[in-house]
């Protein structure tokens, strides 16, 4: 329960920035061929070097 | 090229069009009226000229999301450097982690304040779900570790103490479902802004261990000494303390609370001030923790021997006396602490983001149900693992910085096409500058992961 509710001036808030407009999903943008490359190198990269560092971990603690 | 203008020109107009379809009946939420009395305060300000006021509302965020990151695994990854190699070249180092830290929050802000959404929402809906999953995995994986290693260190800060690890726990997970309780974002922010100030403890401490000033210059003007050797170790300790200072919550983090705060991007000064402040702070925190421990390799004390915070605590009391090593250990609980509290937001924000469910602390608890239960449930389950016996913890907390930094490289990918997306941020889209830094960024943190991964399978290529 919000006290004063009817006093607060709404109009301080931008229309985009309303709830109601907020759950209208932005369309989809096309991503580049260098920007699809890019993020399936980094991608690649990140899962590879994540089980590397999991490797190290344990190896670790075996050692 | 008229042609390809016009088409840009439709892609802006469509993205407008969606945020403003549901001007026509409006009802007011009761997030849109507490965020609206937010903004009748800055509002008044700005029109009254009021800098000050102006800047202390719209602070948050920024320092949060920086102090936020000086986290637990943060913490000792600084003391282990400290123990290690002393004052040198990672004092500069950092500083300059820090800076690297700005200009990747930077572009949160603008992003934020201009599209009004959060991060993994922006991901979703720009770039599908295929890719959203990817950056969700991402975040989810990097959370729940990094979760596991705040409890780590609210626990070993309260064994110097005496208190039992499982009372410890119950207290943070308590502090942080209270904090989150209040639904209402501004009291939110400011609770913990003020504990996340309890992040300078770690100044006194360093000021207690009488550091060698003049060794801090050098190290500050030549970067110097240089540990000898590209060792593994020292890769290591690269990695876990570029994972100190930028990891993928972060992202998400700020640009979710930038856009619940309701910054416009009328306040991205004051964003960007404030990004810098908390910078600044976090900056002074991290090398004040690693002047700290520096004592201890001045005296000859190994890493390998300690085994935890309050080990830490404990190897440090001799050298900067009990009121030090009490104050190191609270620190230790605050950082691990704060970072409980913001982390578990971040998650809280995105999956509320991704399953277009209500997402912002001004949402009573049934229409933020998932919100609020998915910060509660991260932070009862990573309390629960810590309380297994026998975890090596300080293993545990370098390698999660260490994962957050392989894991840094898509996300910031992913930042920076947002960031240049001039169809949802116009005219705030990243400068050629801007992408040159970023980018070099990506390519370094890529790189010294890299070079992290080849030591690792050839552990004397570079002849150490």
């Amino acid at each position: 329960m919000i006290k004063d509710r009817g006093n607060i001036d709404t109009s301080a808030l931008e229309p985009e920035q309303r709830s109601a407009a907020l759950r209208q999903p932005l369309p989809r943008a096309r991503l580049g061929l260098l920007a699809m490359v890019a993020l399936w190198i980094l991608r690649i990269y990140s899962i590879a070097a994540v089980g590397l560092v999991v490797y190290v971990f344990v190896k670790t603690l075996r050692g | 090229m008229r042609a390809r203008q016009a088409r840009k020109a439709h892609k802006v107009a469509r993205v407008a069009d969606v945020a403003g379809r549901s001007d026509q009946a409006w009802v007011p939420s009761r997030e849109d009226l507490l965020r609206a009395r937010d903004r009748v305060g800055v509002r008044d300000a700005r029109s009254g000229g009021h800098v000050v006021r102006l800047l202390i509302l719209l602070i948050g965020p920024g320092i949060l999301v920086m102090l936020g990151e000086n986290d637990g695994p943060s913490m000792l990854s600084y003391a282990v450097t400290g123990v290690s190699y002393g004052i040198g070249f990672f004092v500069p180092f950092i500083l300059l982690t820090f800076v690297m830290a700005f200009v990747v929050q930077e572009m949160t802000v603008r992003l934020g304040a201009a599209t009004h959404r959060g991060h993994a929402e922006l991901i979703f809906d720009r770039f599908g779900p295929f890719w959203g999953y990817f950056a969700m995995s991402d975040l989810v994986v990097g959370n729940i570790l990094t979760l596991i290693t705040e409890f780590i260190a609210i626990r070993a800060g309260a064994a110097y103490f005496g208190i039992p690890g499982w009372m410890a726990v119950a207290v943070g997970v308590g502090i942080v479902a209270v904090a989150m309780s209040t639904r209402r974002y501004r009291t939110w922010e400011r609770s913990v802004l003020l504990l996340a100030l309890a992040n300078l403890l770690f100044v006194p401490t360093a000021l207690l261990a009488h550091p060698d000033y003049h060794a801090l210059q050098r190290a500050l003007i030549t970067w110097q000494p240089i540990p000898g050797g590209a060792s593994l170790a020292f890769f290591t300790l690269i990695m876990a303390n570029i994972g100190a200072t930028v990891t993928p919550w972060m992202l998400f983090f700020q640009q979710s609370a930038t856009a619940d705060k309701g910054m416009t991007r009328a306040d991205i000064p004051q964003g960007r001030v404030d990004t810098a402040l908390g910078a600044v702070l976090a900056a002074i925190a991290a090398v004040a923790c690693l002047v700290t421990c520096a004592v201890l390799h001045q005296h000859g004390v190994q890493a390998s021997q300690i085994n935890g915070g309050a080990d830490f605590a404990s190897a440090l009391r001799p050298f900067i006396g009990s009121v030090g090593g009490s104050l190191f250990a609270l620190a230790l609980m605050e950082a691990g602490l704060v970072a409980a509290m913001t982390i578990s937001t971040s998650s809280a924000y995105a999956f509320g983001e991704v399953f277009h469910r209500g997402h912002s602390l001004n949402l009573d608890f049934p229409q933020g149900s998932l919100f609020y239960a998915t910060a509660i449930a991260s932070t009862i389950l990573a309390a629960a693992v810590v309380l297994l016996p026998h975890a090596p913890l300080i293993a545990i907390t370098i390698t999660v910085n260490v994962i957050a930094t392989m894991l840094m490289a898509p996300a910031l990918l992913l930042l920076l096409l947002l960031s240049n997306d001039r169809a949802i941020v116009g005219s705030l889209a990243n400068t050629i500058g801007q992408n040159l830094v970023a980018g070099a960024i990506v390519v370094g943190i890529t790189l010294v992961g890299a070079l992290y991964g080849l030591l690792t399978v050839f552990p004397h290529l570079l002849g150490t």
